[in-house]
């Protein structure tokens, strides 16, 4: 998923929460986070049932979106 | 991504295995996905207007907050339906346990019979309005439920493909790593009654658990799978492999005959060998181009790295040493004995006990001494 935007989540520390970490790779590698991404995790956002959900409002993220899957 | 647009393609990915990861850290390790797909998410359900944050509902039958958009994000499920959900919106969340959400296959063949029924009014394109059966039901959403509405998922994949692929690796390893270069290095050092037929069946079996490797990969690396890769070098290289090796067992057989005919190497004396040298050294190569294309860890590759150099190393060294002691035995035979040399006789010879060896071959284990 080289230059694609990625919304990276899994749980919080205390394991009731999700954390929200946007990563990006510019090759087939593993994705790092991404410090350039302005994005908020909104209310509805949790764990419950055993089912993460995030909420979030991106505002900026770099780079541009590439429609190329693999 | 065009916000313009009613709806945008989106991908996920999630690795279903190993638990919460439970880290507030935004920089935790992650491991490679598990499993993927592929979803289309309609703008309107996340287009704020007034609101702060659209994606929020209170109950599952709240409204989804988009100017003119319909309220209902789900249906209820009605009497003895079969749990299909259109649209599923647990795809688009990444949850630890999946194993409820793989319902394409109702999502195929439920959706056309209730297309119809669902139009009566308004355009195809507008589900929100009309298409009520691209919702999911209520019971298959979690508690905000809402903030999925608007989603169809479009493919995903196998849920096992990465089982098929550590079993594809392991394989394949197994076979250049380990069997071929040790069939190989048997022809070359070992002396033993049948040597030859067990270089021959040794390598028979490295090659059928090459196969069961080879086929995995084709299907790994095609759409069937969820895969795109069968124009990569490592299926290039895997099926430029697998055909030399092919040849293989018809080369070193005339290899053999020829041998014992003339006491010489050939010309298939040559192809055997060379083709055998190469195909190992591609097919050992391929392991790490293998293992860069499923991105492995860093720790994964320096230890396939390290065992396949060794290996390799240990090979290479065989062959130099075969074709060393091939030369000297045969300047020694040259020398002293000028008469038409014996050919293979290793089956039937009684003389290998002490070391010695009436093969001028090379290719098998030269002579020590001279017999006269």
């Amino acid at each position: 998923m080289a230059n694609s935007n990625m919304f990276v989540v899994y749980t919080s520390a205390d394991g009731n929460n999700v954390t929200l970490s946007p990563r990006t790779t510019s090759s087939y590698s593993a994705p790092s986070p991404n410090d350039a991404a302005q994005v908020t995790l909104l209310e509805g956002s949790g764990v419950s049932n055993g089912v993460m959900t995030a909420n979030v409002r991106c505002e900026y993220y770099t780079p541009s979106y590439n429609p190329n899957i693999h | 991504m065009d916000f313009t647009s009613n709806s945008g393609n989106f991908i996920y990915a999630y690795q279903s295995s190993g638990g919460p990861k439970n880290d507030d850290s935004t920089s935790a390790s992650i491991r490679q996905h598990s499993s993927e797909g592929v979803f289309n998410w309609e703008f309107a359900a996340a287009k704020g207007g007034s609101s702060v944050n659209p994606l929020l509902n209170t109950s599952p039958s709240g409204t989804t907050g988009g100017s003119g958009a319909t309220p209902t994000n789900c249906r209820q499920r009605p009497s003895g339906a079969a749990a299909t959900a259109s649209g599923s919106g647990s795809e688009s969340s990444a949850k630890p346990s999946k194993t409820a959400s793989y319902d394409d296959d109702d999502w195929w063949t439920g959706r056309p019979t209730a297309r119809p029924t669902s139009w009566p009014t308004g355009a195809p394109w507008d589900k929100r309005q009309s298409d009520d059966s691209s919702l999911p039901y209520c019971d298959t959403l979690p508690n905000n439920g809402g903030a999925n509405s608007g989603v169809t998922t479009i493919s995903s994949s196998e849920p096992n493909t990465k089982k098929h692929l550590i079993a594809h690796g392991v394989l394949a390893s197994l076979a250049f790593v380990i069997l071929f270069p040790a069939g190989s290095i048997a022809i070359r050092l070992a002396s033993f009654p049948s040597v030859l037929w067990f270089h021959a069946l040794f390598q028979i079996f490295a090659y059928m658990t090459y196969t069961a490797a080879f086929g995995l990969g084709i299907w790994l690396a095609l759409p069937v799978s969820g895969g795109h890769y069968i124009d990569s070098y490592h299926a290039i290289i895997g099926m430029l492999v697998f055909a030399l090796i092919f040849f293989q067992p018809i080369l070193g057989w005339m290899h053999h005959v020829l041998f014992k005919k003339y006491s010489h190497r050939t010309l298939w004396s040559y192809a055997h060998i060379w083709v055998g040298r190469i195909a190992i050294t591609l097919g050992i190569i391929n392991g790490g181009l293998g293992l860069l294309l499923a991105g492995n860890s860093p720790d994964g590759e320096i230890a396939y790295g390290v065992v396949a150099g060794v290996m390799w190393v240990t090979w290479v060294a065989a062959a130099i040493w075969g074709e060393m002691r091939r030369k000297k035995a045969a300047k020694l035979a040259e020398q002293q004995r000028p008469e038409k040399l014996t050919g293979e006789r290793r089956q039937s010879d009684n003389s290998r006990s002490d070391g010695s060896d009436t093969d001028l071959n090379g290719h098998y284990r030269p002579a020590k001494e001279q017999q006269a």
